[in-house]
């Protein structure tokens, strides 16, 4: 009987213990609330505004200039006919879940569905809920300037068979419910592997080489490894750096963070709660440390 | 060779030679301007992290803050001299060319570290502990409002 208890209790532990460590956003009280945390984690306002011609927040435009063709990202706001206005929950979610649209087109992994797959139907629904809460744009999209094969759109379904794993978040029984909070922010939401992992010739990231950094990220330059490798990664930061790191945007040395980072950082971890980011930290500690030098050069 | 052919050649060859040195001197003038930048700017790095260091507990030293502080404004008051035309050229530097395509965004985010260095001195200058925190967020975002759009 005491056996029985022992093993109920068990299962039932790392059940339930883990989603509560995932779903820590669902401590607040409302949907939009829940919704603009996941929101500023999630990094969604930096690629779907373009800041550099004063656009409307989520309005879309913003340039990505990536090695298979200039992308500009979609008016995302909750205007019917120029955004996502006409969305149902569904649609939301099938878009971060699979990847595609309304009417069953693919997107191109340039939104990072492969990342936000991961999502909880629960973060993902109060993030609708907070995008819907937002001022609309009519703003139209622009098209995508990208070069043959890459701009067919058809291709993507033979991509996705290869390369793209669909699925939430799985926590690891094993590891405790911190550490998983962590992978989650990472992995699902931080969606950081994007561009800190090296892609193959295809354009999809190589796990193999989860976080340890890229001469040519997605918008053509360096991006640091962050895997705890003393010599060619991060491993001579302490936790109280990376803090420093994702709270001021400051390095070890003084310097401070550029480029895409710096929006990681003003508008994405500095608004974590203190736990979260910790457990990011755990998390990025723990990685298995890869030996990969990336040619950033120090020169200022 | 005949005198005026010859003289004419020989000016010829003297102003290719003049025009070469002067281009050559203007570049390693730019590789100098890059190496001064460079400096200053790992000396911002370095009193920047002291300044965080102190704050932070992580050393004994308030009665330093003041010294970094004031560096760091005296730092703020010379950023905008130490990016001349042309030394985006230079091989080693990260500074990118929007920096002259973009004069007055630059300028702003010139004026931001300014401000925000000259804020937190005077924090620092008040032995207040807590106006040197609160001034320290706004300085670390104007490092990072200046390297976001204008450095690779």
């Amino acid at each position: 009987m005491r056996d029985l208890a022992a093993r109920l209790l068990f299962v039932v532990s790392t059940a339930v213990l883990p989603a509560q460590a995932i779903g820590q956003t669902a401590e607040q009280p409302d949907a939009v609330t829940r919704g603009k945390y996941v929101f500023d984690a999630a990094g969604c306002a930096a690629c779907h505004t373009d800041t550099e011609n004063d656009g409307p927040l989520l309005g879309g435009g913003r340039k990505l200039d990536t090695p298979f063709g200039t992308f500009y990202s979609p008016n995302i706001t909750a205007d019917p006919d120029h955004g996502i206005g006409d969305w149902s929950n569904d649609d939301f979610i099938r878009a971060l879940r699979l990847g595609l649209d309304p009417d069953g087109r693919h997107f191109f992994p340039v939104f990072p569905y492969p990342s936000y797959t991961a999502m909880t139907e629960a973060d993902m629904r109060d993030l609708k809920a907070y995008i819907f809460s937002l001022p609309t744009s009519d703003r139209a999209n622009r098209p995508h300037d990208v070069t043959p094969p890459f701009g067919w759109r058809i291709l993507i379904g033979g991509w996705k068979l290869l390369f793209f794993d669909p699925g939430e978040f799985a926590p690891d029984p094993a590891k405790d419910g911190t550490w998983n909070r962590g992978a989650y922010l990472v992995n699902a939401l931080g969606h950081c592997g994007e561009c800190h992992t090296p892609r193959n010739m295809f354009g999809a990231v190589d796990r193999g080489m989860a976080l340890a950094g890229t001469s040519e990220g997605p918008e053509g330059g360096a991006v640091p490894n962050i895997t705890p490798d003393p010599e060619t990664g991060i491993g001579d930061w302490s936790a109280d750096d990376l803090d420093t790191l994702f709270t001021l945007g400051m390095m070890p040395d003084g310097d401070f963070v550029g480029s895409g980072m710096a929006d990681v950082v003003n508008n994405g971890t500095s608004r974590l709660t203190p736990e979260d980011r910790a457990a990011l930290i755990e998390y990025l500690r723990t990685l298995p440390p890869i030996h990969h030098a990336v040619e950033a050069g120090d020169d200022r | 060779m005949q005198g005026k052919l010859g003289k004419f050649f020989a000016l010829a060859l003297v102003s290719a030679l003049f025009a070469f040195t002067l281009t050559a001197g203007k570049a390693s003038a730019d590789e100098a301007d890059v190496k001064y930048r460079q400096a200053v700017m790992k000396s911002l790095g370095g009193h920047m992290a002291s300044v965080v260091a102190i704050v932070k507990g992580q050393v004994d030293h308030k009665d330093h803050l003041a010294a970094h502080a004031d560096a760091i404004a005296g730092m703020g008051k010379i950023v905008k001299d130490i990016f001349p035309e042309g030394s985006d050229m230079a091989a080693d530097t990260k500074a990118l060319p929007a920096i002259w395509e973009k004069p007055d965004d630059f300028a702003k985010a010139v004026a931001a570290f300014e401000t925000a260095s000259a804020n937190l001195a005077k924090a620092a200058d008040s032995g207040d502990m807590a106006a040197v925190g609160a001034a320290l967020g706004p300085l670390g975002q104007s490092c990072g409002g200046c390297h976001k759009p204008f450095r690779q």
